[in-house]
């Protein structure tokens, strides 16, 4: 430092001391106490500022004058914007570039770290903190709220067909479908009475409101060749209610909505949030699937139906209309999959199987198949 | 370089300007809400307060004031401790409605009182929310090393919002004008710099004309809305397709008129702004901001549609997946028709589709939006005696610790700013 010749040593510059808003023209001498900030006449420096506290203020970007500041409220200002060799050899870290680059990637790897591991922590505790919110949940509250509920589902369902929401509701189908509803119900251990409706669309599918109401479509009916799938079905739907599956899943979608707004603030991570939600939403809805799995052999079992009828169900069901998959493959997609892969389950009924009487006389399962022979308006 | 130059230069650029001058490239302001984007994409959220920051310091720097550009002293951290500590007292007050209909869901009358209290109490929350992250975007503003500030505290503004909106509420919006310039007011009068206050002298009536022309297209709207509705049995009447038109054509003529309202009243706010004897004047022009935020509108909207296309075409997806996904998006994962074991590849595209979505909208926000809008607010103010700004001395007043948690909690956050 001592070698530095006297022209290298100073350079002119303006500067702020941060107890004014007066700009001074100053000359900056680099001493090897560190860089002295001097007036042009004045012999006693206005401030020193040692070369190890020197930072930019500004992302170097060309055209910019150069603004440094020594770690205190003082500002200096070199106009023309390049750094000066000489100051840069004492205080390297003066180099173009952002401000504290190094660590930007340290602290966005320790971000994207800690992100996961938050998400992670309320993706695993979110399902377990609202199976341990449900049993708070009022049972009145859970049939007002499948009471409000239907008709709007209904209604939504329809849309998807273009058509107006309507029950089937032919007598002797209805007579049918209460005995089979009786019978399977008594084994469910449900809380909640079951009110099961046949809704009058080609949808091959069955659905579980809170406080016992349960959807049939009449894609179904149509599509079942025989009572006990359609008993199978009903008892898988009936263990959704009696778990109280669906007031569970509105709790975590309410919680997760609500965390993935709060978390992910503006519009465009908001679409990232929506996402991450129909992920994490389907991996949860399969175990709920599973479990309505186990509940459904437990109450045909004790009702005297035989599980090959879901098994045959199942088999049929085509895997959401993609092609055949491999088993590797398939293990990997049931992830993103709200139901389990459909010939696993076939397998899993099919393995419990033992010759029944079908769930429902011949005479019944076919008044049950004609249900909407006669049709009521939903929400009427 | 010897001091006979450097005085030449600080000449120079005395007389180049004295008054707001930006100098930001749109190319540089890309780059950054690019990298913003991606980063906050790959740390699920976290980066975007220190890519806020960043876009925030590029800004303030290529602003300058009488030759001396503005710094902006705020860091991520800030952010990111404001946002932790608003989310500590927000998190209970958001469980109040699902709270009360739980527990008051067959008393609708209380349940009812619950909800206005917490609606009520959302838009004060709100309001000190606004008036918090101006606070502390003044505090981190400095110009020649010395920081502005903002006094006043949250709840004398937001009584003075609670106020004047009831007023709004009981003149049927007649009142605006002198609503909006009491709100500027408590702001303006609060704010300083250094250890000097700005002051404020406006009267709401200077802005009654402006304001009438956004209410008349209203009216006209709802009195032909009313007629129509009212007469539509007279057959002459149904005859008219011409009618039916008109009420969507005011509407449209009022935002445009909205839109011009406050441009005039920025302009007529900073003719009334003074820093000790200096005066500002701005001849923003309303058609520019029109123009702006058309061209804004055009591009998302073509950039979106563009995206779309893409990658519907490059991943081949299907009418009926698009139904799919525009279920799942309202209904989420439990909705009819749940994603199957065949839709990973849909999953994947509508991933692609939000990245692209997300860093075009960014894009447009910082590179175009935020960067024009930027230089015709500078190109448009002049400041009288600016020599008064350098006059100041530092402020002994306290500055706030953490940052806006608040706004970027409940979204109030000014756009970029």
């Amino acid at each position: 430092m001592s070698a530095m010749s006297e022209e290298n040593a100073t350079l002119s510059a303006a500067y702020n001391d941060g107890v004014t808003a007066t700009r001074r023209p100053v000359l900056l001498r680099l001493t090897a106490a560190g860089l002295e900030i001097v007036e042009a006449e004045a012999r006693e420096p206005l401030a020193l500022w040692a070369y190890g506290a020197l930072r930019r203020l500004d992302e170097a970007f060309a055209g910019a004058p150069l603004r440094l500041t020594g770690g205190g409220d003082g500002r200096l200002t070199l106009e023309d914007g390049t750094l000066p060799p000489a100051l840069l050899a004492l205080a390297p870290q003066l180099a173009a570039g952002r401000p504290k680059a190094g660590r930007t990637a340290l602290r966005c790897g320790l971000g994207f770290i800690g992100a996961v591991v938050a998400l992670a922590i309320v993706l695993l505790a979110l399902p377990h903190a609202a199976r341990l919110a449900v049993p708070l949940v009022p049972k009145s509250w859970e049939q007002a709220l499948g009471r409000q509920l239907s008709d709007e589902v209904a209604g939504l369902f329809a849309t998807l067909f273009r058509i107006k929401p309507a029950y089937c509701r032919a007598p002797a189908g209805r007579a049918a479908l209460t005995r089979l509803t009786a019978r399977l119900g008594a084994n469910a251990g449900s809380p909640f009475d079951f009110d099961v409706r046949v809704l009058d669309l080609p949808l091959v599918n069955a659905i579980a409101l809170p406080g016992g109401i349960v959807f049939i479509f009449s894609g179904l009916l149509d599509q079942a060749e025989s009572s006990d799938e359609i008993a199978g079905v009903l008892a898988h739907e009936m263990t959704h209610v009696a778990r109280r599956h669906t007031t569970a899943r509105l709790m975590e979608t309410l919680g997760l909505s609500f965390i993935f707004g709060v978390m992910l603030g503006d519009l465009g991570s908001g679409a990232l949030a929506a996402g991450g939600q129909a992920v994490t939403n389907l991996a949860y809805s399969r175990r709920a699937e599973t479990e309505a799995d186990d509940g459904a052999a437990a109450i045909l079992a004790a009702s005297n139906i035989d599980t090959q009828g879901l098994a045959d169900f199942f088999a049929r069901l085509p895997a959401n209309g993609s092609v055949k998959t491999d088993d590797a493959e398939e293990s990997a997609m049931t992830y993103w999959s709200s139901h389990p892969a459909s010939p696993a389950r076939a397998r899993r009924f099919a393995a419990l199987a033992k010759p029944l009487p079908p769930a429902l006389a011949p005479a019944d399962w076919q008044a049950l198949q004609q249900i909407c022979a006669f049709t009521e308006a939903a929400g009427g | 370089m010897t001091v006979e130059t450097l005085e030449d230069s600080y000449e120079r650029r005395e007389a180049q300007s004295r008054d707001l001058v930006y100098d930001g490239a749109a190319g540089a302001l890309a780059g950054i809400a690019l990298s913003n984007t991606l980063l906050t994409l790959a740390t699920l959220g976290v980066y975007r307060f220190w890519g806020k920051t960043r876009l925030r310091r590029y800004l303030w720097s290529r602003v300058s004031l009488d030759g001396d550009r503005l710094e902006y002293v705020g860091t991520g951290k800030e952010l990111f401790f404001g946002f932790c500590i608003a989310m500590a007292i927000l998190l209970p007050i958001f469980t109040i409605p699902a709270l009360a209909e739980l527990f008051f869901f067959e008393h609708p009358i209380v349940y009812a009182f619950v909800q206005l209290g917490y609606v009520i109490l959302l838009f004060w929350l709100i309001q000190v929310a606004i008036f918090r992250a101006r606070r502390y975007r003044l505090s981190r503003t400095k110009w020649r090393a010395i920081r502005a500030g903002q006094s006043g505290s949250a709840t004398g503004y937001a009584l003075v919002v609670f106020g004047t909106g009831l007023l709004n509420l009981f003149t049927l919006y007649l009142a605006y004008p002198w609503v909006r310039t009491a709100r500027q007011r408590y702001l303006v009068q609060h704010s300083w710099f250094g250890n000097v206050k700005f002051s404020f002298r406006a009267r709401g009536s200077a802005l009654l004309a402006p304001w009438l022309l956004v209410m008349l297209p209203i009216v006209a709207a709802v009195v032909i809305g009313v007629i129509f509705i009212t007469v539509k049995a007279i057959p002459q009447w149904r005859q008219s397709d011409w009618a039916v038109a008109l009420p969507p054509l005011f509407l449209l003529l009022a935002v445009v008129m909205y839109l011009r309202y406050r441009v005039v009243e920025f302009r007529y706010f900073a003719s009334c702004t003074r820093f000790s004897r200096c005066r500002f004047r701005c001849d923003l022009r309303s058609f520019k901001v029109l123009l702006l935020l058309l061209a804004c509108a055009l591009l998302l909207a073509g950039a979106g549609a563009a995206i779309t296309a893409g990658v519907v075409t490059a991943m081949g997806v299907t009418a009926e997946q698009m139904q799919k996904v525009l279920i799942l998006f309202q209904y989420g994962g439990s909705g009819p028709a749940p994603l199957g074991e065949g839709d990973a590849l849909l999953l994947l595209a509508l991933l692609v589709w939000m990245v692209l979505i997300a860093a075009a909208f960014s894009l447009i926000r910082a590179a175009v939006y935020l960067h024009w809008m930027t230089r015709l607010l500078c190109a448009s103010l002049t400041l009288t005696e600016v020599g008064e700004f350098a006059a100041v001395a530092r402020s002994k007043a306290e500055m706030p610790r953490f940052g806006e948690g608040l706004a970027d909690a409940l979204d109030v956050g000014e756009i970029g700013f």
